[in-house]
């Protein structure tokens, strides 16, 4: 071919058109065909919207990472403070919470009592942890502005945890989503965010009953189950006001739940499901200790329930419905009527009268939920119980809860089926299951036109966007005003449309946006536009065909709650709009062109943009102007709708004085005052642009103080900068610049300047919903707001002037539609982290050995003390070296060397609990207070807490023990309330009963596990580290029963019925908790051969910690007994010595039987035998054989008892006597000397117990002569010889013959036919008249 | 009398200028390749620069601020800066950035001309240090004023950390460079 010729050209013409045909391809596809392809899509925009994201990801997980790496530090000081255990909340119910520990003794007490209480390091290292990053997220102050869709939320860092000894390895349960956004642009728009929220809000599921929402308690607040039989339900009042302050309760770990709440009028009596009908809430039970405490649990439906958090049937919980209602219950107190409600109920109950009532709308709620729930579970009517019926302790619904009434709506609403019921419990149950409820914490954040100005037949689109800040969620209604001045339709009057949707949603992090959105048509034809508006209808009147201009409407939006709540009139957002004539219409020019405005300006407008563009371009600048954008990254349009607005390119000064040195003017086509801005007219064009102005001031002229300022205000013109567009617009440029920086990523120093510089509501509102370069614009151009001046119209009109130019910014125009193409998609991410805690938990392991060993072996030791120390060091011996191979140094140690404020604390801890216990005697409670702190102490019976207001922080140190017992359950109340300890105050003493007393026992040790590991703290502002201590407490368990008790004696007591005096030498070891006295006719019972005491039975269990009377001596064989003034009785007394007499020195006491005495002038204990009781088996001249033996703290007794020394063989006698009567009359005749006496037969003896009624009776008649009977009860040696014995079946008279005239002491008194005869009398005065 | 060209007379002259035309077509058309391969790169390659830009600092950043204390393996540069931040001394956080940015020349195929790093807490600055590469020199100086470097020069991220309290440090960096 290439030899011919014509193949020659062929090939030439072929290859000629080739080349022309891939030139013209490409330029076909690159400037008709990808010309139309927006240049975002451009290869590597999209996948920078994705970098974007990585980027913003790896933010998050950077923070992340260093709050989990903090909350370690955290985590590993509590669990090293609290000795490896976590001390567990757990609640019964909705009422209150219980601490249960192990125990402390100062630290929390590591005992084998309770096999849990030992550390479980890596569960409580992992729940510390948790706790410390939930609560670390939580207060996380601002949401870094750069993960806006990523929100911290303590309640969705669930995370699964697994670990080995030295580190924690966690991930979330649920991802992170973070979305993927087109561009910057997209990402930082606010129309957009408030899209993203809508569309990223969680919506809440229905619960079991359709239309009421589901939002679960946590999973420790419940039991999941399956297949549960109900058969009651139970009611409670939340003691809150709403139904968001108990779902927050429902929210928190180990708190309570219920299955239902209804809302009160806050919540518009909603209702909301917590938890699920098939699961267990925990709403009624109890803890295991309440069970036989003065709570009497008890199940009204079932007796044989149990009534804890177990999950056994018969559980009152497993069985029931809980239904909280929100109800204050006894809000007010018990006596402050003052701060009442209106509508309270005056009931008293406990001391407790004003109780809030249940609403007629709440009750019909209550009533109807309840009647669903009997139809659907067939429970029984009777089986709908309150709170307040299964504890004593709860007061729930209360007295204000009107069962009558519910039980008759009750059987009315049971005859509804459950459709209608449904209808009645959903009622006021909102959108999402969001309750409606009144709160001030929503605002209108932005409203949004679809266009600023559209043609007749366009639509427009008026998105409102709501924020709602607060927990609660808000049914916002709002409102859109139309007006216009052009139009007589409206008649200037605002045209208000019917806004389709309201704005109903649940405040949370993750949606604090809604946009709500109100199609707006224009019509031409008056008579539609009518029609339409008087259906409320948003269709507006456009400029009809002929005329000469538009339509100018001002759209502004105001919003209040539904039904009138909370509305904010000030609230409302103005924007102008216009309107033109429909396309395809003639103008008014008569040229037959339709009029189509490509940049939504009015002809007038775009002449003013035009003007300024044809103004610049004579000073040649227009390129300058885009190269200026683009090095400071300012979109172009805005930069020449800025000049516009500014100076419409023209370099003129304005504010011209009349003084022409002086310089306060705008210069330029910026209109930049010199003098504000001469360091950035100085960086950006040079020195030389403000050389001319050095003479003007003596300041040095870094832009520093308002005088330098001033100096040039008055001196200097500016002239090169005047002089120089270039240099104008570079500098103006760079300050719109500057003040994006500034604000656009701060919106709270934005906001204070808003807030300090505009006090208008209205135009605040408008400012603070500006975001990127109108926000910029709005620094440009100050934040002041003066209305006359309309400087707020300044950021509208540079985007209009922009928009003329061509701007097509995303300013307030975005809607749904663009929103969605900015975002690519979503990108998820798991939040993971491993935390190395540089401790190996296996020394746990080591100490848990090492406190069993201890525990077990140095109770008995002779000397606990030498026992514990040479634990110790055998534990550090062994293990010291070990862990310093990995350069880790550890020291147990019993010196704990706290600080000084722990030191005082868990002094004084150790000083009540010695003080309250102790029965020794000469030890004294002093707590020195080296500084100014205040120490409050709180009493209760389960527990004191001693609450320190230091300086830097508060801390609670607990002791139990102050309520120590040694029965294992709590019987005896110690208050302490409201003791102060104040500035510098020594000598503090706590008393018990007879006076200070204090001795420690000595059982339990504070140990401390040093060790160099140490961990940040904040400290007064200050970062400092603190080496780690494991703190924990031991107590020795004595193995070792006391020694036998010796020295035991027994009287039988006088005046008594076979009562017994008991009194044996004190065991001398300090840890005797009781003494035990066995009573057995058989003394081997005491002592069998295999079980020794094993088989007898305690006949008095007798503690001896507390609780004791002592004495110096008591003469307690010889008791005073003497007779009642009033002839009532008996009382005998018992000499108490007044030498070194602790208590009751000197006095006369009457010993009481069945109590302990303490002699401690013997050492000797007391105690005596009520041998007359119902149980008594002492009997009348019966030997009994009787033990007695000691019992330390730990429950060690002798199991084989000395019988020589331990026992007494006791005949019990009955010395109790008859009493006396007193002479009913007397009669003497003086014709024989003859005195005849009559009297009250017997009938009770001298303790006051009645005789019966076939006991003999013998009386003693006993006179002698005195003028003075001076004590009516006398001793019956006084009155010599009995004057005779008369059988109680004479006629209760004698006759005294040879009786001389006188004054005579007469008494009566009685013998049974025991023949004892007491040796007290009453007597009276008679008088024998003289011989007549 | 017209004479007639000799080369195209001739018949080797003749395949001489058709050889001639082929090679000098077949270059055209190469050359057009190559230039329309060159615009379109450039286009397409340009935009996908511009924009990724400024995710290069973002990365820079965040990978500084992981990185472990070149003194103390077990503390991160963040946790070191936030360390600092009480104290107000921020001598190991500047000692760190000298490590970690003194040396580096070349970002985005430019000159390195400043690399800044600004600290604020709430809106106060706490330190701001400047690396700047100036004849074959890197001088490390600390910048005073109240805000953080923003001229518009530089490409900047910013990151936020947290404090061992509940507050957050915010991060700035930014990197000045020049073209080669």
């Amino acid at each position: 071919m290439f030899n011919n010729k014509r193949g020659q050209l062929f090939v030439v013409v072929v290859a000629i058109a080739v080349t022309l045909a891939i030139a013209s391809s490409y330029f076909i596809l690159q400037y008709v065909v990808y010309a139309h392809i927006s240049e975002d899509v451009t290869l590597g925009t999209y996948q920078s919207g994705m970098v974007d994201t990585l980027n913003d990801a790896d933010k998050v997980l950077v923070y992340n990472d260093l709050l989990a790496k903090y909350s370690s530090y955290d985590a590993l000081r509590k669990f090293m403070d609290n000795g490896g255990v976590y001390n567990k909340i757990v609640n019964d119910d909705s009422g209150s919470d219980t601490t249960v520990t192990c125990g402390r003794y100062i630290y929390n007490l590591w005992n084998d009592a309770n096999k849990n209480c030992y550390p479980e390091y890596t569960k409580t290292y992992q729940k510390y942890l948790d706790d410390s990053l939930r609560s670390r997220v939580s207060n996380v102050n601002s949401i870094p502005k750069y993960y806006p869709f990523t929100i911290f939320k303590a309640l969705d860092y669930n995370y699964e945890y697994y670990s080995n000894n030295k580190s924690i390895f966690a991930v979330a349960n649920d991802p992170l989503t973070l979305y993927v956004f087109k561009n910057t642009a997209t990402k930082n728009n606010i129309g957009l965010q408030s899209y993203v929220a809508l569309k990223s809000a969680a919506s809440l599921k229905d619960g079991d009953i359709t239309g009421v929402p589901f939002d679960s308690a946590v999973p420790s607040n419940y039991l999941a189950a399956n297949n549960r039989k109900i058969d009651s339900i139970v009611i409670h009042y939340t003691a809150g006001e709403s139904i968001s302050s108990a779902m927050s309760r429902f929210k928190q770990e180990n708190q309570a739940s219920a299955h239902y709440i209804i809302g009160g009028a806050k919540d518009n009596y909603a209702v909301e499901q917590v938890v699920l009908d098939k699961d267990v809430a925990y709403h009624a039970g109890c803890i295991n200790s309440q069970i036989t405490n003065i709570c009497a649990y008890k199940d009204p439906v079932n007796s044989k329930g149990a009534f804890c958090k177990d999950t056994t049937y018969g559980n009152i919980n497993s069985r029931s419905i809980g239904i909280e209602i929100v109800n204050l219950g006894f809000d007010c107190g018990a006596t402050g009527k003052e701060y009442c409600r209106a509508d309270s109920l005056q009931t008293n109950i406990n001391g407790l009268k004003y109780w809030q009532k249940y609403p007629d709308q709440q009750m019909d709620k209550i009533v109807a939920l309840s009647a669903i729930l009997v139809k659907k579970y067939g429970v029984s009517k009777d089986n709908i119980i309150g709170h307040d019926q299964i504890t004593a302790c709860k007061s729930d619904p209360g007295p204000a809860f009107d069962w009558t009434n519910f039980k008759s709506k009750l059987d009315e609403a049971l005859k509804l089926d459950i459709n209608q019921l449904e209808t009645v419990v959903v009622s006021g149950n909102t959108f999402n299951g969001c309750p409606k409820t009144s709160n001030t914490d929503w605002k209108i954040g932005n409203l949004m036109v679809s266009k600023d100005s559209l043609n007749a037949d366009d639509t427009l689109t008026v998105t409102l966007t709501i924020i709602n800040t607060g927990d609660n969620c808000v049914n916002v209604q709002p409102k859109i005003y139309f007006t216009s001045r052009q139009t007589t339709l409206l008649n200037g009057q605002p045209f208000t449309p019917n806004f389709p949707s309201s704005a109903i949603f649940k405040k949370s992090d993750a949606k604090p946006y809604i946009n709500i959105e109100l199609k707006c048509k224009f019509t031409t034809d008056v008579n539609i536009a009518n029609s339409e508006q008087a259906n409320g209808n948003c269709v507006l009147l456009a400029p009809p065909a002929n005329a000469n201009v538009p339509f100018s409407y001002t759209v502004y939006a105001k919003a209040s709650e539904e039904n009138g709540l909370n509305e904010k009139t000030g609230l409302n957002m103005e924007k102008p709009l216009t309107v033109y004539k429909p396309k395809g219409t003639t103008s008014g020019s008569g040229n037959g062109q339709g009029i189509t405005v490509s940049n939504d300006l009015s002809p007038t407008e775009k002449n003013r943009v035009d003007q300024t563009r044809q103004n610049l371009e004579k000073l040649n600048i227009i390129g300058y102007i885009g190269e200026v954008a683009d090095k400071y990254q300012i979109p172009k349009e805005l930069l020449m709708g800025k000049i516009t607005q500014e100076s419409s390119g023209i370099n003129y000064k304005i504010k011209i004085d009349s003084d022409p040195k002086k310089s306060n003017y705008a210069v330029g086509i910026s209109q930049i005052e010199g003098w504000q801005h001469y360091n950035l007219i100085k960086d950006t064009c040079g020195a030389e642009y403000v050389t001319e102005c050095a003479a003007c001031t003596s300041c040095d002229l870094n832009g520093k103080g308002t005088t330098c300022r001033n100096d040039l205000k008055n001196c200097c013109k500016f002239e090169k900068f005047g002089n120089d567009p270039k240099c104008q617009i570079d500098v103006g440029a760079r300050l719109l610049k500057q003040e994006y920086d500034r604000y656009v990523y701060n919106y709270e120093a934005y906001k204070n300047n808003v807030m300090n510089s505009c006090k208008d509501p209205i135009y605040q509102q408008k400012y603070l919903a500006y975001t990127g370069w109108e926000r910029a614009l709005r620094a440009y151009n100050g934040f002041g707001c003066d209305p006359k001046a309309r400087n707020d119209l300044y950021v509208d009109l540079v985007s209009k002037w922009a928009s003329g130019w061509g701007y097509t910014g995303t300013y307030q125009n975005i809607v749904k539609a663009e929103v969605e193409t900015g975002i690519l998609g979503t990108y998820d991410i798991k939040p993971s982290y491993t935390t190395s805690v540089g401790f190996d938990f296996k020394i746990l392991d080591k100490l848990t050995e090492f406190a069993q060993k201890t525990t077990k072996e140095c109770g008995g030791a002779d000397s606990k003390d030498l026992c514990v120390q040479d634990n110790i060091q055998l534990f550090n011996t062994e293990n010291i070296p070990i862990f310093a191979k990995n350069n880790e140094h550890i020291n147990l140690t019993t010196n704990c060397e706290d600080d000084y404020i722990t030191k005082i604390l868990m002094g004084t801890v150790r000083e009540i609990d010695d003080c309250v216990n102790s029965n020794e005697t000469e030890c004294q409670c002093v707590i020195n207070s080296p500084e100014d702190i205040n120490i409050n102490l709180r009493g209760s019976v389960e527990g004191t807490t001693l609450t320190y207001n230091g300086n830097d922080k508060q801390r609670n140190v607990y002791s139990d023990r102050i309520i120590y017992s040694n029965g294992g359950l709590i019987n005896k109340t110690v208050s302490l309330k409201d003791v102060t300890i104040s500035k510098n105050q020594t000598g503090l003493s706590f008393e018990n009963k007879y006076g200070r007393k204090c001795a420690p026992l000595k059982n339990s040790y504070d140990m401390c596990l040093k060790t160099d590991f140490n961990v940040p703290v904040v400290k007064n502002d200050k970062l400092i580290y603190e080496n780690l201590t494991l703190k924990f407490s031991i107590r020795l368990r004595d193995d070792v029963p006391p020694d036998s008790v010796v020295n035991i004696d027994a009287y039988s007591q006088n005046h008594t019925n076979n009562s017994i005096i008991l009194t044996w030498d004190k065991n001398p070891e300090l840890d005797v908790a009781k003494y035990i006295i066995y009573l057995s006719d058989d003394m081997n019972t005491f002592n069998r051969p295999t079980d020794g005491l094993k088989s007898a039975i305690p006949y008095r269990v007798i503690p001896a910690v507390q609780g004791f009377d002592e004495y110096y001596d008591i003469d307690y064989q010889n008791p005073v007994c003497k007779v009642n003034a009033d002839n009532t009785g008996v009382y005998c007394v018992f000499n108490v010595a007044a030498s070194k007499a602790v208590n009751g020195a000197g006095i006369r006491i009457t010993l009481e039987e069945n109590k302990l005495y303490y002699l401690s002038k013997s050492n000797q204990f007391l105690y005596i035998l009520n041998g007359s009781d119902a149980y008594n088996k002492l009997a009348d001249g019966q030997d009994k054989n009787i033990a007695i033996t000691a019992v330390d703290a730990d429950g060690n007794e002798m199991k084989f008892i000395n019988i020589s020394s331990s026992t007494i063989t006791v005949t019990a006698e009955d010395l109790l006597e008859s009493g006396f009567t007193n002479i009913t009359s007397y009669k003497f005749e003086n014709n024989n000397n003859t005195l005849v006496l009559s009297w009250n037969q017997i009938t009770k003896y001298i303790n006051g117990k009645p005789l019966s009624s076939n006991t003999a009776v013998y009386y003693n008649v006993y006179m002698i002569q005195s003028p003075i009977c001076s004590d009516q009860g006398m001793s019956i040696a006084t009155m010599g010889s009995s004057q005779g014995e008369f059988n109680s079946n004479a006629d209760n008279a004698i006759i005294v013959s040879s009786m001389s005239i006188g004054d005579y002491c007469v008494g009566v008194t009685s013998k049974t036919n025991n023949g004892r005869e007491f040796d007290g009398i009453y007597v009276q005065k008679i008088t024998l008249p003289a011989h007549s | 009398m017209r004479k007639k060209n000799k080369l195209l007379k001739n018949k080797k002259g003749q395949e001489m200028l058709i050889d001639f035309w082929t090679i000098i077509i077949f270059t055209g058309i190469v050359i057009i390749f190559l230039v329309l391969f060159y615009i379109s790169k450039g286009d397409v390659g340009n935009t996908a620069k511009d924009e990724f830009k400024s995710k290069d600092v973002n990365i820079i950043l965040t990978s500084f601020l992981r990185s472990p204390a070149y003194f103390d393996y077990s503390k991160t540069a963040a946790e070191v800066i936030s360390e600092d931040s009480y104290s107000k001394d921020f001598t190991r956080t500047q000692s760190i950035v000298q490590k970690l940015f003194v040396g580096v020349d070349t970002y985005n195929n430019k000159k390195v001309k400043d690399i800044i790093l600004c600290v604020k807490k709430d809106s106060s600055k706490l330190v701001e240090y400047s690396i700047k590469y100036d004849n074959n020199n890197y001088v490390v100086s600390t910048k005073s004023g109240g805000e953080c470097e923003s001229s518009l020069q530089y490409t900047y991220a910013e990151e936020n950390i947290p404090r061992h309290d509940t507050n957050s440090l915010y991060i700035k960096l930014g990197v000045l460079t020049v073209d080669k």
